[in-house]
Protein backbone atom coordinates (compact mmCIF):
# COMPACT_ATOMS: atom_id res chain seq x y z
CA UNK A 1 0.00 0.00 0.00
CA UNK A 2 1.22 3.26 -1.13
CA UNK A 3 2.33 5.91 1.49
CA UNK A 4 -0.86 8.38 0.29
CA UNK A 5 -3.00 5.46 0.32
CA UNK A 6 -2.18 4.91 4.30
CA UNK A 7 -2.35 8.29 5.03
CA UNK A 8 -5.95 8.44 3.20
CA UNK A 9 -7.30 5.54 5.24
CA UNK A 10 -6.29 6.79 8.33
CA UNK A 11 -7.91 9.93 7.67
CA UNK A 12 -10.99 8.46 6.78
CA UNK A 13 -10.98 5.89 10.14
CA UNK A 14 -10.67 8.83 12.51
CA UNK A 15 -13.04 11.22 10.81
CA UNK A 16 -16.10 9.24 8.81
CA UNK A 17 -17.98 9.37 12.02
CA UNK A 18 -18.30 12.76 12.76
CA UNK A 19 -18.37 14.03 9.97
CA UNK A 20 -21.73 11.98 9.04
CA UNK A 21 -23.27 13.18 12.31
CA UNK A 22 -22.02 16.73 10.97
CA UNK A 23 -23.82 16.26 8.06
CA UNK A 24 -26.85 14.77 9.08
CA UNK A 25 -27.86 17.33 11.42
CA UNK A 26 -26.66 19.84 8.76
CA UNK A 27 -29.13 18.68 6.02
CA UNK A 28 -30.93 16.19 8.47
CA UNK A 29 -31.81 13.53 5.69
CA UNK A 30 -29.46 10.35 5.64
CA UNK A 31 -28.73 9.43 2.60
CA UNK A 32 -28.14 13.39 1.83
CA UNK A 33 -25.61 13.49 4.73
CA UNK A 34 -23.95 9.86 2.88
CA UNK A 35 -23.86 11.08 -0.03
CA UNK A 36 -21.71 14.65 1.13
CA UNK A 37 -19.73 12.46 3.43
CA UNK A 38 -18.51 9.94 0.32
CA UNK A 39 -18.31 13.41 -2.13
CA UNK A 40 -16.23 14.62 0.59
CA UNK A 41 -13.80 12.01 0.95
CA UNK A 42 -13.33 11.49 -3.04
CA UNK A 43 -12.30 15.45 -2.65
CA UNK A 44 -9.77 14.70 -0.21
CA UNK A 45 -8.50 11.73 -1.67
CA UNK A 46 -7.89 13.95 -5.25
CA UNK A 47 -6.38 16.41 -3.37
CA UNK A 48 -4.38 15.25 -0.68
CA UNK A 49 -1.23 16.34 -1.63
CA UNK A 50 -2.66 20.14 -0.77
CA UNK A 51 -2.48 18.74 2.87
CA UNK A 52 0.25 19.62 4.19
CA UNK A 53 -0.29 19.45 7.92
CA UNK A 54 -2.19 16.48 9.74
CA UNK A 55 -3.45 18.33 12.30
CA UNK A 56 -5.43 20.75 10.34
CA UNK A 57 -7.09 17.54 8.95
CA UNK A 58 -10.25 18.07 10.61
CA UNK A 59 -10.90 21.87 9.42
CA UNK A 60 -10.09 20.98 5.63
CA UNK A 61 -12.34 18.36 5.88
CA UNK A 62 -14.90 20.33 6.72
CA UNK A 63 -14.63 22.67 4.74
CA UNK A 64 -14.77 20.65 1.98
CA UNK A 65 -18.08 19.40 3.34
CA UNK A 66 -19.55 22.52 3.53
CA UNK A 67 -18.52 23.32 0.30
CA UNK A 68 -20.52 20.50 -1.16
CA UNK A 69 -23.31 21.04 1.04
CA UNK A 70 -23.18 24.54 -0.83
CA UNK A 71 -23.11 23.12 -3.99
CA UNK A 72 -25.77 20.58 -3.59
CA UNK A 73 -28.36 24.21 -3.35
CA UNK A 74 -26.99 25.56 -6.61
CA UNK A 75 -27.52 22.56 -8.55
CA UNK A 76 -30.73 23.34 -10.93
CA UNK A 77 -33.27 20.59 -10.00
CA UNK A 78 -35.60 19.51 -12.28
CA UNK A 79 -38.83 20.15 -10.47
CA UNK A 80 -40.60 16.95 -10.97
CA UNK A 81 -41.64 16.40 -7.77
CA UNK A 82 -43.73 18.72 -5.23
CA UNK A 83 -41.15 19.57 -2.50
CA UNK A 84 -43.49 20.80 0.15
CA UNK A 85 -45.37 17.98 0.17
CA UNK A 86 -42.69 14.60 -0.35
CA UNK A 87 -43.19 12.44 2.77
CA UNK A 88 -40.68 9.97 2.13
CA UNK A 89 -39.03 9.62 5.20
CA UNK A 90 -41.47 10.71 8.11
CA UNK A 91 -39.50 10.64 10.97
CA UNK A 92 -41.20 13.08 13.14
CA UNK A 93 -44.61 11.33 13.67
CA UNK A 94 -44.32 9.98 16.72
CA UNK A 95 -46.59 10.06 19.25
CA UNK A 96 -46.01 12.08 22.10
CA UNK A 97 -45.53 9.55 24.34
CA UNK A 98 -42.41 8.31 22.61
CA UNK A 99 -41.15 11.75 22.79
CA UNK A 100 -38.55 11.10 24.66
CA UNK A 101 -35.97 13.92 25.97
CA UNK A 102 -33.51 12.96 23.35
CA UNK A 103 -36.32 14.09 20.59
CA UNK A 104 -37.11 17.09 22.20
CA UNK A 105 -33.22 17.89 22.40
CA UNK A 106 -32.58 17.37 18.73
CA UNK A 107 -36.00 19.23 17.73
CA UNK A 108 -34.96 22.43 19.36
CA UNK A 109 -31.25 22.19 17.87
CA UNK A 110 -33.23 21.97 14.89
CA UNK A 111 -35.30 24.83 15.46
CA UNK A 112 -32.10 26.95 15.70
CA UNK A 113 -31.46 29.69 13.44
CA UNK A 114 -28.18 27.89 10.87
CA UNK A 115 -25.98 30.90 12.02
CA UNK A 116 -26.06 29.50 15.89
CA UNK A 117 -26.80 25.88 14.75
CA UNK A 118 -23.74 25.65 12.67
CA UNK A 119 -21.20 26.33 15.00
CA UNK A 120 -22.85 24.34 17.83
CA UNK A 121 -22.91 21.52 15.67
CA UNK A 122 -18.79 22.55 14.88
CA UNK A 123 -17.82 22.40 18.65
CA UNK A 124 -20.94 19.90 19.89
CA UNK A 125 -19.96 17.20 17.12
CA UNK A 126 -16.42 17.63 15.82
CA UNK A 127 -14.98 19.39 18.84
CA UNK A 128 -13.74 21.87 17.09
CA UNK A 129 -12.34 24.74 18.94
CA UNK A 130 -13.27 28.63 18.87
CA UNK A 131 -10.43 29.22 16.53
CA UNK A 132 -11.17 26.15 14.43
CA UNK A 133 -14.85 27.17 14.31
CA UNK A 134 -14.05 30.83 13.14
CA UNK A 135 -11.68 29.40 10.70
CA UNK A 136 -14.24 26.98 8.82
CA UNK A 137 -16.83 29.23 9.12
CA UNK A 138 -14.38 32.39 7.96
CA UNK A 139 -15.55 34.13 10.90
CA UNK A 140 -13.76 36.23 13.49
CA UNK A 141 -13.61 34.45 17.18
CA UNK A 142 -15.59 36.70 19.08
CA UNK A 143 -18.60 36.64 16.38
CA UNK A 144 -18.30 32.38 17.21
CA UNK A 145 -18.49 32.88 20.98
CA UNK A 146 -21.16 35.15 21.17
CA UNK A 147 -23.15 32.82 18.74
CA UNK A 148 -21.92 29.82 20.56
CA UNK A 149 -23.53 31.56 23.78
CA UNK A 150 -26.65 32.58 21.91
CA UNK A 151 -27.13 29.04 20.74
CA UNK A 152 -27.33 27.29 24.65
CA UNK A 153 -29.14 30.20 25.97
CA UNK A 154 -31.50 29.67 23.19
CA UNK A 155 -31.58 25.97 23.71
CA UNK A 156 -31.85 25.91 27.41
CA UNK A 157 -34.82 28.94 27.46
CA UNK A 158 -36.77 26.50 25.08
CA UNK A 159 -35.96 23.35 26.36
CA UNK A 160 -36.88 24.71 30.14
CA UNK A 161 -40.10 26.28 28.48
CA UNK A 162 -41.15 22.67 26.88
CA UNK A 163 -40.67 20.45 30.04
CA UNK A 164 -42.42 22.90 32.00
CA UNK A 165 -45.30 23.10 29.02
CA UNK A 166 -45.40 19.01 29.38
CA UNK A 167 -45.52 18.85 33.13
CA UNK A 168 -48.53 20.98 33.52
CA UNK A 169 -50.12 19.43 31.01
CA UNK A 170 -49.58 16.04 32.85
CA UNK A 171 -50.98 17.72 36.17
CA UNK B 1 -13.85 38.18 34.89
CA UNK B 2 -17.81 39.40 36.38
CA UNK B 3 -20.80 37.67 36.55
CA UNK B 4 -21.61 38.19 33.07
CA UNK B 5 -18.73 37.47 30.98
CA UNK B 6 -18.08 34.42 33.18
CA UNK B 7 -21.83 33.33 32.25
CA UNK B 8 -21.11 34.22 28.59
CA UNK B 9 -18.16 32.63 28.17
CA UNK B 10 -19.18 29.42 29.96
CA UNK B 11 -22.21 29.16 27.69
CA UNK B 12 -19.83 29.35 24.96
CA UNK B 13 -17.49 27.26 25.86
CA UNK B 14 -18.42 24.60 28.94
CA UNK B 15 -14.99 23.26 28.84
CA UNK B 16 -13.00 26.79 28.65
CA UNK B 17 -10.17 25.94 31.54
CA UNK B 18 -9.79 29.63 32.43
CA UNK B 19 -13.76 29.85 33.07
CA UNK B 20 -13.68 27.25 35.14
CA UNK B 21 -10.73 28.00 36.99
CA UNK B 22 -12.95 31.08 37.90
CA UNK B 23 -15.35 29.27 39.77
CA UNK B 24 -12.96 27.42 42.31
CA UNK B 25 -14.06 29.06 44.89
CA UNK B 26 -17.29 30.26 44.05
CA UNK B 27 -19.54 27.53 44.98
CA UNK B 28 -22.81 28.96 42.92
CA UNK B 29 -20.32 29.40 39.84
CA UNK B 30 -19.41 25.75 40.39
CA UNK B 31 -22.61 24.62 40.25
CA UNK B 32 -23.60 26.90 36.91
CA UNK B 33 -20.23 25.16 35.72
CA UNK B 34 -21.90 21.93 36.51
CA UNK B 35 -25.11 22.64 34.91
CA UNK B 36 -23.65 23.43 31.64
CA UNK B 37 -21.92 20.21 31.09
CA UNK B 38 -24.40 18.65 32.34
CA UNK B 39 -26.50 20.18 29.30
CA UNK B 40 -23.72 19.66 27.23
CA UNK B 41 -23.27 16.08 28.28
CA UNK B 42 -27.24 15.89 27.28
CA UNK B 43 -26.23 17.98 23.82
CA UNK B 44 -23.74 15.29 22.80
CA UNK B 45 -26.29 12.23 23.41
CA UNK B 46 -29.17 13.81 21.68
CA UNK B 47 -26.90 14.40 18.63
CA UNK B 48 -25.43 11.00 18.35
CA UNK B 49 -27.08 9.00 16.01
CA UNK B 50 -25.95 5.55 14.48
CA UNK B 51 -23.45 6.02 11.80
CA UNK B 52 -24.41 3.24 8.62
CA UNK B 53 -21.84 0.08 9.23
CA UNK B 54 -20.58 0.31 6.03
CA UNK B 55 -19.79 4.17 5.40
CA UNK B 56 -15.89 3.17 5.34
CA UNK B 57 -15.96 0.49 2.93
CA UNK B 58 -18.13 2.54 0.95
CA UNK B 59 -15.86 5.69 1.16
CA UNK B 60 -12.79 3.71 -0.27
CA UNK B 61 -14.31 1.90 -2.79
CA UNK B 62 -15.30 5.11 -4.39
CA UNK B 63 -11.81 6.33 -3.95
CA UNK B 64 -10.55 2.81 -5.54
CA UNK B 65 -12.76 3.24 -8.60
CA UNK B 66 -11.65 6.75 -8.89
CA UNK B 67 -7.85 5.70 -8.69
CA UNK B 68 -8.29 3.00 -11.19
CA UNK B 69 -10.24 5.62 -14.14
CA UNK B 70 -7.61 8.27 -13.29
CA UNK B 71 -4.64 6.06 -14.13
CA UNK B 72 -6.66 4.13 -16.67
CA UNK B 73 -7.22 8.18 -18.48
CA UNK B 74 -3.11 8.68 -18.18
CA UNK B 75 -2.71 6.25 -19.97
CA UNK B 76 -5.25 6.53 -22.40
CA UNK B 77 -4.70 10.42 -22.83
CA UNK B 78 -1.44 10.44 -25.57
CA UNK B 79 -4.23 8.72 -28.19
CA UNK B 80 -6.74 11.03 -27.01
CA UNK B 81 -5.32 14.15 -27.14
CA UNK B 82 -6.08 15.41 -30.93
CA UNK B 83 -9.35 13.99 -30.69
CA UNK B 84 -10.16 15.74 -27.39
CA UNK B 85 -9.44 18.73 -28.84
CA UNK B 86 -12.41 18.49 -31.39
CA UNK B 87 -14.63 17.08 -28.59
CA UNK B 88 -15.41 20.16 -26.63
CA UNK B 89 -16.40 22.90 -29.30
CA UNK B 90 -18.12 20.24 -31.28
CA UNK B 91 -20.10 19.23 -27.96
CA UNK B 92 -20.85 22.51 -27.22
CA UNK B 93 -22.24 23.24 -30.66
CA UNK B 94 -24.27 20.06 -30.28
CA UNK B 95 -25.96 20.51 -26.88
CA UNK B 96 -26.67 24.42 -28.30
CA UNK B 97 -28.71 22.93 -30.91
CA UNK B 98 -29.80 20.03 -28.97
CA UNK B 99 -31.38 23.19 -26.34
CA UNK B 100 -32.90 25.25 -29.26
CA UNK B 101 -34.50 21.78 -30.98
CA UNK B 102 -35.84 20.70 -27.17
CA UNK B 103 -36.94 24.25 -27.13
CA UNK B 104 -39.27 23.95 -30.59
CA UNK B 105 -40.26 21.01 -30.32
CA UNK B 106 -41.53 21.32 -26.70
CA UNK B 107 -42.94 24.74 -26.33
CA UNK B 108 -44.06 25.52 -30.27
CA UNK B 109 -44.74 22.30 -32.59
CA UNK B 110 -45.49 19.18 -30.28
CA UNK B 111 -46.47 19.27 -26.98
CA UNK B 112 -44.91 16.17 -25.18
CA UNK B 113 -47.76 13.63 -25.27
CA UNK B 114 -48.86 12.61 -21.61
CA UNK B 115 -47.29 8.95 -23.06
CA UNK B 116 -43.74 10.15 -23.11
CA UNK B 117 -44.11 12.65 -19.93
CA UNK B 118 -45.26 9.60 -18.04
CA UNK B 119 -41.97 7.98 -19.25
CA UNK B 120 -39.88 10.34 -18.85
CA UNK B 121 -40.90 11.42 -15.30
CA UNK B 122 -40.76 7.49 -14.99
CA UNK B 123 -37.26 7.11 -15.38
CA UNK B 124 -36.52 10.54 -13.59
CA UNK B 125 -37.56 9.39 -10.69
CA UNK B 126 -36.30 6.02 -11.20
CA UNK B 127 -34.56 5.78 -7.52
CA UNK B 128 -37.99 5.24 -6.13
CA UNK B 129 -38.77 2.37 -7.89
CA UNK B 130 -36.47 1.16 -5.39
CA UNK B 131 -37.64 1.71 -2.36
CA UNK B 132 -38.88 -0.72 0.04
CA UNK B 133 -40.27 0.93 2.49
CA UNK B 134 -44.68 0.59 2.73
CA UNK B 135 -46.54 4.06 3.00
CA UNK B 136 -49.71 3.64 4.59
CA UNK B 137 -52.69 3.49 2.62
CA UNK B 138 -54.12 6.15 5.05
CA UNK B 139 -50.91 8.61 3.84
CA UNK B 140 -52.00 7.91 0.13
CA UNK B 141 -55.62 8.79 0.99
CA UNK B 142 -54.65 11.90 2.71
CA UNK B 143 -53.07 12.95 -0.33
CA UNK B 144 -55.76 12.29 -2.85
CA UNK B 145 -58.65 13.73 -0.85
CA UNK B 146 -56.81 17.03 -2.18
CA UNK B 147 -58.55 15.90 -4.76
CA UNK B 148 -61.72 14.50 -3.78
CA UNK B 149 -60.96 11.10 -3.91
CA UNK B 150 -60.36 8.02 -1.95
CA UNK B 151 -58.88 4.34 -2.87
CA UNK B 152 -60.07 1.97 -1.23
CA UNK B 153 -56.99 -0.68 -1.44
CA UNK B 154 -54.18 -1.28 -4.26
CA UNK B 155 -53.22 -4.29 -6.03
CA UNK B 156 -50.17 -4.04 -3.93
CA UNK B 157 -48.21 -2.57 -0.95
CA UNK B 158 -47.24 0.97 -1.51
CA UNK B 159 -43.85 2.42 -1.32
CA UNK B 160 -43.99 5.69 -2.62
CA UNK B 161 -46.90 8.27 -2.61
CA UNK B 162 -45.97 11.63 -3.74
CA UNK B 163 -47.55 14.83 -5.17
CA UNK B 164 -46.34 15.86 -8.50
CA UNK B 165 -46.17 17.96 -11.31
CA UNK B 166 -47.72 16.13 -14.16
CA UNK B 167 -47.67 18.07 -17.52
CA UNK B 168 -48.39 21.09 -15.43
CA UNK B 169 -51.26 19.07 -13.26
CA UNK B 170 -50.55 18.69 -9.85
CA UNK B 171 -51.24 15.11 -9.29
CA UNK B 172 -50.71 12.53 -7.03
CA UNK B 173 -47.48 9.90 -7.91
CA UNK B 174 -47.79 6.52 -6.49
CA UNK B 175 -45.66 3.20 -6.74
CA UNK B 176 -47.12 -0.13 -5.48
CA UNK B 177 -45.08 -3.16 -5.65
CA UNK B 178 -46.90 -5.71 -7.56
CA UNK B 179 -45.63 -9.86 -8.85
CA UNK B 180 -43.98 -8.24 -11.79
CA UNK B 181 -42.16 -5.65 -10.00
CA UNK B 182 -42.78 -2.03 -9.23
CA UNK B 183 -45.89 0.05 -10.89
CA UNK B 184 -45.95 3.49 -11.01
CA UNK B 185 -49.31 5.18 -10.83
CA UNK B 186 -50.20 8.65 -12.13
CA UNK B 187 -53.72 9.99 -10.99
CA UNK B 188 -53.95 12.91 -13.25
CA UNK B 189 -57.39 15.16 -12.36
CA UNK B 190 -58.81 16.02 -15.36
CA UNK B 191 -60.45 19.46 -14.88
CA UNK B 192 -56.73 20.82 -16.63
CA UNK B 193 -57.44 21.48 -20.55
CA UNK B 194 -54.72 19.41 -21.30
CA UNK B 195 -56.44 15.60 -20.43
CA UNK B 196 -54.68 12.83 -21.71
CA UNK B 197 -57.94 11.82 -24.05
CA UNK B 198 -58.45 8.16 -25.53
CA UNK B 199 -57.52 5.01 -23.71
CA UNK B 200 -54.14 4.72 -24.70
CA UNK B 201 -50.93 2.01 -24.63
CA UNK B 202 -47.53 2.72 -24.93
CA UNK B 203 -43.99 1.51 -24.73
CA UNK B 204 -40.48 1.49 -25.28
CA UNK B 205 -37.84 -0.36 -24.74
CA UNK B 206 -38.03 -1.03 -21.03
CA UNK B 207 -41.34 0.01 -19.97
CA UNK B 208 -45.11 -0.01 -20.40
CA UNK B 209 -48.01 1.92 -19.97
CA UNK B 210 -51.36 2.43 -20.48
CA UNK B 211 -54.04 5.67 -19.45
CA UNK B 212 -57.34 5.46 -18.50
CA UNK B 213 -59.37 8.94 -19.19
CA UNK B 214 -62.05 9.33 -16.48
CA UNK B 215 -64.02 11.99 -15.35
CA UNK B 216 -62.63 13.43 -12.52
CA UNK B 217 -59.31 11.99 -13.08
CA UNK B 218 -57.24 9.93 -15.63
CA UNK B 219 -54.83 7.58 -14.25
CA UNK B 220 -52.10 6.24 -16.22
CA UNK B 221 -49.58 2.80 -15.28
CA UNK B 222 -46.39 2.52 -16.15
CA UNK B 223 -44.50 -0.87 -15.14
CA UNK B 224 -42.18 -3.26 -16.70
CA UNK B 225 -42.90 -4.62 -20.41
CA UNK B 226 -44.47 -7.84 -19.13
CA UNK B 227 -46.40 -6.40 -16.68
CA UNK B 228 -50.73 -7.32 -16.95
CA UNK B 229 -51.27 -3.64 -16.80
CA UNK B 230 -54.70 -4.43 -17.83
CA UNK B 231 -55.74 -5.86 -14.63
CA UNK B 232 -53.62 -3.49 -12.90
CA UNK B 233 -55.48 -0.78 -14.22
CA UNK B 234 -58.94 -2.38 -13.86
CA UNK B 235 -57.88 -2.81 -10.04
CA UNK B 236 -56.67 0.82 -9.38
CA UNK B 237 -59.72 2.26 -11.17
CA UNK B 238 -62.74 0.41 -9.31
CA UNK B 239 -60.85 0.98 -5.91
CA UNK B 240 -60.92 4.50 -6.64
CA UNK B 241 -63.95 6.76 -5.61
CA UNK B 242 -64.49 10.47 -5.79
CA UNK B 243 -66.76 12.38 -3.39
Amino acid sequence: MTTKQKRYESLVQVYNKELYRFAYWLCQDPTIAEDLVQETFLRAWRSLDALQDDSAAKSWLLTILRRENARRFERKQFDYADVEQDTLVDATSASPDSQTEQMMVQRQINLLSPEYREPLLLQVVMGCSGEEIAQILELNKNTVMTRLYRARNQLKEALTQVTETAKGASN
Amino acid sequence: MDELEFRRRLFADPNDKDVIAQADTDSAKQRLVKEMQDFDATLHSALDISVPDDLVQKILAKQQADTDTSSKQSAEVKQLAWYRRFKAPLATAASALLAVSLYFATSVHAPLKASEHALQHVYYEAEALALTNEVQLQVVNEKLAMFGGKLESMPGKVTYATFCNFKGQRSLHLIFQSEHGPVTVFIVPTDSNDAAGANERFADERFGGSIKPGERADTILVANLDTPLEQYQTAVNDSLRWL
